[in-house]
C-alpha cells in the first residue's frame, strides 16, 4: 500500500512540474515597453469642387481591354487561355468645343455699353435717394426752426446771463461783515463788441458798497458779444450784500 | 398832403419800433461778493523830517508799529495784505498824503485800500506817527490817525488802536482790537496759572501765581474781574481776580465747583454738587447762593449767557450722554440744541443770542460746531487734526477762539463763524487751554 501511495505521489509531483514548465510558455505575455503609442490627427477631407471647365479640360482615364498573352507551353503548343489581365493606363485627349468667332471690337463695345447703362442707372438711383434725403432734412429743419428757435435763443441768453453774473461776481470784493442788508441796482448795456456801459439805477446808500460794485464792473472790462445777432443787450443787475439764504 | 403826413408818421413809428427791438432786457441778481475781502497794501514808513533829525531808536519804534499793523491785518479775514513785490510798476510812494500818491497804479493792481505811515521828531525827542488809509478807487482818505510815542511798548498800542479804528470803519465792529483773552497756561513748577493777553498774543501777563491748578477762567461783562476754579491739594475753590491784582476766595458749599461765569447783570453763576450731582446755581452780590438755575438728577455744568441774559446754554447729561441745552428765562422753556454727536461739551452763546458754538466728539477727535438757533442747523467749522475744544465767541460775534492740540501741544487758535482757516495766537511755550474772551473795553 505504501509503495502505491509513494508511486502516486511521485506521479503527482511529476505532473505538477510538467505543468509548471509548459503552462507559462503557452500563455502570451504582453510587454508594454515594446508597445508604441501613436498620436493621430483626425482630418476631415473637404469635398472636391466640381467645375465644368475642369471637366472639359481634364483628360479622361481610359482603361484598355485586357490583352491576351499567348504563352507557349513546354510542349510547344499554344495555350489558348486567358492568363493574366494587365490593365494599362493610357491617356485620351478630350476634344474642345470650337467657339463661334466674334469680332472683339464689337464685343468690347457691347461690354462698354452694358457697363455704362448700369452705371447710369445706379447714379439715377443715388440721385433719387439724395433728393429724398434732402427733402426730408429740409422739412425737419423747418420743423425745428418753427418749434425750437425761441427755446434755443432763450437758452443762449440764459447761459450768457449766467456767464455775465459769474464774471462780475469774480471781481466783486467786499467784506461781508458789514454788508448784510445792502443792495445796489445797476443797469449795464453790452454792445455787439462786448463793451460794457453802466449806470447806477438805485444806490445802496453806502458809498463804499456802491464803489465796490462799480469796481467789479470796471474790472470786468469786456464781455463776450451778446448771442442775439449783433444786437446790444441791457441787464439790470441787483447786487445783494448778503448771500442767498 | 394829409396822406404824406400820415405815411411819414407810420414810417417814423416803424423806425422807432425797430430801434426798440434792437436790444434785449434781462434781470440778474448777484448774491454776495465773489471775494469777501479788500486788498490792502501797507507802504513802509517814510521819514517826513530833515535828515539831521532822524534817530535810529525812534526808527525802531516806527518799524515795530509797521510790523504790528501788518500782523494785525493778517488776523482779519476780510483784509488781504498784498506784498510790495506783487505791485506792477513798483510799490514806491512819494509821500504819505493824498497829493503824493499815484492811485491809478494801485487801482490797476486791484488794490482797494492803501495805508501810508509817516513819522517825524518834534520838540527834540518826541516821536509823532501819522497813519493814513486811502480808498484807492475814490482816491479819498478812509481813516487817518496820529500818535505820539515814547517807548517801544507803545508801538503795539498805537498799531492796535489804528487797526481798531480801521476795522470799525470797514465793518462797524471793533471788538477784536479792544478786548483781552484770559487762558490757563502750565508754568515751570508744574502748576497751572491764569494769563491774559490781546487776541493777537501781545502784552501777555501772568495774573496768578498759585501752586495748584487754576481752571476755567471767565471774564466779567465789564472786563474788570476774572472768576476761576482753583484745585488745591484737598478741594475745589472759587477765586475772583480783580483788575488791581487782588485775589479773593469765594466760599460756597459743595466739593466740586466747576465752570464759573458771570451773567450780564454781574452775578456769578457756577456749577456745584451741593445735592449730589453738579447743578447750576446763581450767586448774589455777596457770593451767597441765590437760586438754582438748573437742578436735575443729572450732571448740569458749563453755563453761558447772551448779552441780554435771557438765554442760557449749558451741558446736561439728562439723556445719558452730555448734550447742549438752551434755557430761555423769558419763556422758561428748555430746548435741546445738539443732535450732531453723542458727546457735546463747552457751549458758548454769541452776544446777540443767534448762534451757539460747542465742541463735539467725532471719530477723529473733538471738533467745533456752530449751531444756528434760528434754523437749528449745526455745522462743523474746524477740521483738526487733534482735538479742537473749548470755543468762545469774540465780543463782535464774528471771531471764535478755541484750544487745539493740532501741532502737538495745546494752543489758542482764532477762526470766524464762517470757518476761515484758524490762525494761532502766540502765547509762548507751554500748553494753553481754557480760553475766555472779554467784552469790548
Amino acid at each position: 500500500m505504501r509503495t502505491f501511495s509513494f508511486i502516486c505521489s511521485i506521479l503527482l509531483h511529476i505532473s505538477i512540474i510538467i505543468l509548471a514548465i509548459y503552462i507559462p510558455k503557452t500563455s502570451h505575455k504582453i510587454n508594454l515597453r515594446e508597445q508604441h503609442i501613436y498620436n493621430v490627427q483626425i482630418i476631415t477631407l473637404k469635398p472636391k469642387k466640381r467645375s465644368r471647365n475642369k471637366r472639359i479640360l481634364t483628360k479622361k482615364r481610359v482603361y484598355k481591354k485586357p490583352v491576351i498573352i499567348k504563352r507557349f507551353n513546354p510542349h510547344g503548343e499554344i495555350a489558348n487561355k486567358k492568363v493574366v489581365k494587365i490593365p494599362i493606363r493610357t491617356t485620351k485627349k478630350v476634344k474642345h468645343k470650337i467657339p463661334v468667332k466674334i469680332n472683339p471690337e464689337i464685343l468690347k463695345q457691347k461690354i462698354l455699353k452694358s457697363a455704362i447703362s448700369e452705371i447710369e442707372s445706379s447714379i439715377e438711383k443715388q440721385r433719387q435717394q439724395n433728393s429724398f434725403i434732402q427733402k426730408e432734412i429740409k422739412s425737419l429743419e423747418k420743423k425745428a426752426k418753427t418749434e425750437n428757435s425761441s427755446e434755443t435763443s432763450n437758452n443762449n441768453i440764459k447761459i450768457y446771463s449766467k456767464f455775465v453774473e459769474q464774471k462780475i461776481k469774480e471781481n466783486w470784493r467786499y467784506p461781508l461783515l458789514k454788508s448784510s442788508k445792502l443792495n445796489t441796482v445797476v443797469q449795464i448795456t453790452i454792445n455787439k463788441h462786448g463793451d460794457i456801459d453802466f449806470k447806477i439805477k438805485k444806490p445802496s446808500g453806502n458809498p463804499s458798497f456802491d464803489n465796490a460794485v462799480i469796481k467789479a464792473i470796471l474790472e470786468t472790462k469786456k464781455l463776450p458779444p451778446p448771442p442775439i445777432g449783433g444786437k446790444k443787450i441791457t441787464i439790470y443787475i441787483t447786487f445783494f450784500g448778503q448771500g442767498r439764504q | 398832403m394829409k396822406k404824406q403826413v400820415i405815411l411819414s408818421f407810420i414810417f417814423l413809428l416803424g423806425l422807432v419800433k425797430i430801434g426798440f427791438c434792437d436790444q434785449k432786457i434781462l434781470y440778474l441778481n448777484i448774491y454776495g461778493p465773489g471775494q469777501q475781502y479788500f486788498n490792502i497794501y501797507v507802504a513802509p514808513p517814510i521819514f517826513l523830517g530833515n535828515r539831521q533829525d532822524h534817530k535810529k531808536d525812534k526808527q525802531i519804534i516806527v518799524d515795530k508799529t509797521y510790523e504790528t499793523i501788518l500782523k494785525n491785518i493778517s488776523y482779519l479775514p476780510f483784509l488781504k495784505s498784498i506784498p510790495g513785490k506783487d505791485i506792477i510798476g513798483g510799490p514806491k510812494i512819494k509821500g504819505v498824503t493824498l497829493k503824493d500818491i499815484d492811485f491809478n497804479k494801485f487801482s490797476i493792481n486791484k488794490i482797494d485800500l492803501l495805508t501810508t505811515i509817516g513819522w517825524n521828531i518834534f520838540d527834540n525827542n518826541k516821536l509823532k506817527i501819522e497813519i493814513r488809509t486811502f480808498d484807492v478807487f475814490s482816491a479819498n482818505l478812509y481813516v487817518g490817525r496820529g500818535y505820539i510815542l515814547n517807548k517801544e511798548n507803545q508801538a503795539y498800542i498805537a498799531a492796535n488802536r489804528y487797526c481798531r479804528d480801521l476795522m470799525k470803519k470797514l465793518t462797524g465792529k471793533s471788538g477784536f482790537f479792544s478786548s483781552m483773552l484770559a487762558f490757563v497756561k502750565r508754568t515751570k513748577n508744574g502748576s497751572k496759572n491764569i494769563f491774559i493777553s490781546t487776541p493777537q498774543g501781545y502784552l501777555e501777563q501772568q495774573i496768578t501765581n498759585l501752586k495748584g491748578l487754576a481752571l476755567s477762567p471767565s471774564w466779567s461783562w465789564d472786563s474788570n474781574y476774572i472768576v476761576f476754579t482753583y484745585l488745591s491739594t484737598n478741594k475745589h475753590q472759587l477765586l475772583l481776580w480783580k483788575r488791581n491784582g487782588e485775589l479773593k476766595r469765594i466760599m460756597i458749599p459743595g466739593n466740586t465747583i466747576i465752570s464759573p461765569v458771570f451773567n450780564p447783570q454781574g452775578n456769578i453763576v457756577v456749577s456745584t454738587d451741593m445735592s449730589g450731582n453738579p447743578d447750576i446755581y446763581l450767586l448774589d452780590k455777596n457770593f451767597n447762593i441765590k437760586s438754582a438755575l438748573v437742578k436735575t438728577w443729572a450732571i448740569d455744568i458749563s453755563p453761558s449767557f447772551d448779552n441780554t441774559g435771557q438765554k442760557m446754554v449749558y451741558v446736561s447729561s439728562i439723556y445719558g450722554s452730555p448734550n447742549i441745552f438752551l434755557y430761555n428765562f423769558k419763556t422758561k422753556q428748555t430746548e435741546r440744541i445738539s443732535y450732531l454727536g453723542k458727546y457735546n461739551t463747552n457751549p458758548c452763546i454769541s452776544g446777540d443770542g443767534k448762534f451757539v458754538v460747542y465742541s463735539t466728539l467725532t471719530e477723529k477727535g473733538h471738533r467745533i460746531v456752530l449751531c444756528n438757533l434760528k434754523t437749528m442747523e449745526e455745522t462743523i467749522i474746524t477740521n483738526g487734526p487733534g482735538n479742537d475744544e473749548h470755543p468762545v465767541w469774540g465780543p463782535d460775534g464774528y471771531f471764535i477762539a478755541f484750544c487745539s492740540n493740532r501741532t502737538g501741544s495745546y494752543k489758542i487758535y482764532l477762526t470766524t463763524k464762517g470757518g476761515t482757516p484758524p490762525k494761532v495766537v502766540n502765547t509762548g511755550q507751554g500748553d494753553t487751554t481754557d480760553v475766555s474772551w472779554s467784552k469790548e473795553f
